[in-house]
């Protein structure tokens, strides 16, 4: 049932993107009152898209485009990874309010560039990672902050499972820039998080492993952390072709006076078919990560508050991400600060 | 005809453990513990001093006696006096079963290990694990191909900080990189025949005000160019549920296969006593029972028991190289520290 709020004028969205992500931003959408997505912009099949969906919103191959027809007042970024800085740009040059889909960008220099624009913009500017609005990432934060665990010395990340239908390989056999699919598409959500949770990361050592080709192939990374605080940290990632095996989020964060253990694999609501058709299983916590992220985003677009995770936050995590990667090539740690590309 | 089992030294909080293990054991005489005091403080004497179950005297008997009453002994002093027990036991002529880790020092983990064989006693390092029902189903299923070819290994062995000799550098050679890497490296070695090449390490003393290293993340490199992981960390509160835990996972083109010790626990709460609180307790084969039982074994079939001493000493030279790297700050070679003697 939707309904605005009073006093609380409709903000028209415009999407760019039309893959997973951008699906799962568009059903959030449907469910806030106050916001209504008329366009979608996408090189693959944007009408096919809103039809899918079942929204009223046009459809453009040309993202500006659909900036120039429809002037909204917030723009949804969230196309593959290396598209997201220029389309943040195209957005954030118009005065858009914009929230982008983490990570940020590829690559530094898009990083920076992004962060730069926007901060001269002015404009409200999010960058997305629903671990920063999970039930179960939030609250353990909130136990660290009370110093029920105490000072942390050692925190563990671990986001393993299936590939997502879509990904872009990153096995051996494929393209060098997809070749950082899993820092870039898995481990740098925890990275963020992490971050969120413990501070800066001082210096990264990570080991990659990759195989197969195309949707066949399967890809792990470990990265180990040292944190400016002096914590380390393990952040493991995967994409397996092990389908039976569900993906397992899970984290912990050991300090000197407690610990805090999520197990993301075990699932407190379960829903079986008498037939033996699929399972479903999971812990719902209320409303979607997604969807609290989304709302608290045009929460600040409305007060203009400073969204949980900023442009500083973003480029942050592409800097752990990058270091992480060169420690892959070179085989020694690398210091974040000293990340180039 | 029973087999004499004695320990050396009681130093060690596994020692209460295997005493009560020897006694229960069909075939085995426990005939007493020995310790001479040399090591230090922490002996366990009171708990496994006292009147045998078979009316022999397993009160404290003099080094030299034990010897003459023991086909084969159990050592579990510190760390730091491994070496004197192992030697006095091979030049006994009595096998020898020693608590890990070997060594901290691989020429020395070398030295026990030919001092052992040159005396042809049979000799074995404490490495339960290999008789963890979750660790042989783990290397069935490698073995049967059910991952593949191996990609990547991952693996944690968290626990609580033990305390006493433990933590300290004279007497355990370091804090927990020495404890608690080579029980998973171990498994990893035997489980898929390969060595560990290399090794980075994060290691540092942030939970318990220790002169030694409590957090301990290992990233290694096996010679295949297979990368492992190993969390060894000391990070479960003295609160914790259990003492601690075992994971392995092995990724591999085919499949994963893991394992996790806590996920065979039943959680038991006790609203009162001395351990007033929940607890896990572990169901299942108990793996130290299955360490004796072959170690005894082996002796009497004068075979390898299933961890050699031997085959213990590339996991010192493992953890020699995790102090390396720390030190340097970057990944060392295992080949660097053995320098060719192994």
């Amino acid at each position: 049932m939707r309904g605005a709020r009073v006093g609380v004028v409709m903000v028209t969205i415009a999407l760019v993107g039309s893959g997973r992500i951008a699906e799962e931003h568009a059903l959030a959408y449907a469910d806030v009152a106050d916001a209504d997505v008329v366009g979608v912009a996408s090189t693959d099949d944007p009408g096919g898209f809103a039809e899918r969906l079942g929204l009223d919103a046009a459809a453009f191959e040309d993202e500006t485009a659909m900036l120039d027809a429809l002037d909204p007042a917030v723009v949804d970024v969230c196309p593959p990874v290396d598209r997201r800085a220029a389309s943040v740009e195209r957005a954030v040059e118009r005065g858009c309010d914009v929230f982008c889909e983490g990570p940020l960008a590829r690559t530094l220099a898009d990083a920076e560039r992004v962060r730069d624009g926007v901060a001269d913009a002015g404009v409200t500017f999010a960058v997305g990672n629903a671990l920063r609005f999970a039930a179960p990432y939030v609250r353990a934060r909130e136990l660290v902050e009370a110093g029920e665990v105490g000072t942390p010395g050692v925190a563990r990340a671990t986001r393993v499972g299936p590939r997502p239908a879509g990904t872009r390989s990153g096995g051996d056999d494929d393209d060098a820039a997809a070749a950082d699919g899993v820092l870039f598409e898995r481990c740098v959500h925890d990275f963020d998080y992490l971050r969120w949770v413990l501070g800066d990361v001082a210096r990264v050592h990570a080991r990659r492993a990759a195989w197969g080709t195309g949707g066949e192939g399967g890809e792990r990374v470990a990265a180990t952390l040292r944190f400016v605080g002096g914590a380390v940290g393990h952040v493991e990632g995967s994409w397996e072709r092990s389908s039976s095996r569900p993906l397992d989020a899970s984290f912990e964060v050991a300090g000197d006076d407690g610990l805090v253990e999520y197990d993301g694999a075990t699932a407190a609501f379960g829903r079986y078919a008498a037939d033996g058709g699929d399972a479903s299983t999971g812990t719902p916590t209320g409303a979607s990560p997604r969807r609290r992220e989304l709302d608290a985003f045009l929460g600040c677009v409305a007060d203009g508050g400073t969204p949980r995770a900023t442009a500083d936050d973003g480029v942050a995590a592409v800097r752990v991400a990058l270091a992480a990667a060169e420690s892959v090539e070179c085989g020694g740690p690398v210091r974040v600060a000293e990340v180039e590309a | 005809m029973s087999l004499r089992v004695g320990v050396c030294s009681t130093e060690h909080v596994h020692a209460a453990t295997y005493v009560e293990r020897l006694r229960d054991l069909d075939g085995v005489e426990f005939v007493g513990a020995t310790d001479d005091g040399a090591g230090g403080e922490g002996s366990n004497a009171a708990s496994v001093g006292g009147e045998g179950a078979t009316g022999v005297d397993a009160a404290f008997r003099a080094p030299e006696a034990l010897f003459e009453a023991a086909d084969a002994v159990v050592v579990c002093s510190d760390n730091a006096s491994h070496g004197r027990w192992v030697r006095a036991a091979a030049a006994a002529g009595v096998a020898v079963l020693c608590e890990k880790p070997l060594a901290t020092d691989v020429g020395e983990a070398a030295a026990l290990a030919a001092a052992c064989e040159d005396a042809g006693v049979v000799a074995g390092v404490c490495m339960p694990m290999r008789f963890s029902p979750l660790a042989l189903e783990l290397k069935a299923a490698y073995e049967s191909g059910d991952v593949g070819d191996l990609r990547f290994v991952t693996g944690t062995n968290r626990g609580r900080m033990p305390g006493g000799w433990f933590v300290d550098p004279e007497r355990a050679g370091g804090g927990a990189t020495t404890d608690h890497t080579v029980h998973v490296v171990d498994l990893v070695r035997w489980i898929t025949g390969r060595e560990v090449a290399e090794v980075y390490a994060e290691v540092d003393s942030r939970l318990h005000g220790i002169p030694v290293e409590d957090v301990s993340v290992l990233s290694m490199v096996l010679d295949d160019g297979t990368p492992f992981t190993l969390d060894g960390s000391w990070s479960r509160p003295d609160e914790w549920d259990t003492w601690g835990d075992v994971t392995l996972e092995l990724l591999g083109t085919d499949g994963v296969a893991r394992f996790d010790t806590t996920d065979a626990t039943l959680k038991l709460t006790r609203d009162g006593g001395d351990d007033a609180g929940v607890a896990s307790v572990a169901y299942g084969d108990d793996p130290d029972a299955g360490l004796l039982r072959d170690f005894v074994n082996a002796v009497e079939a004068e075979r390898d028991p299933r961890t050699t001493m031997r085959d213990a000493v590339p996991e010192v030279a493992v953890i020699e190289a995790a102090y390396a790297s720390a030190e340097r700050g970057e990944p060392v070679a295992v080949a660097d520290v053995t320098g060719g003697d192994e």
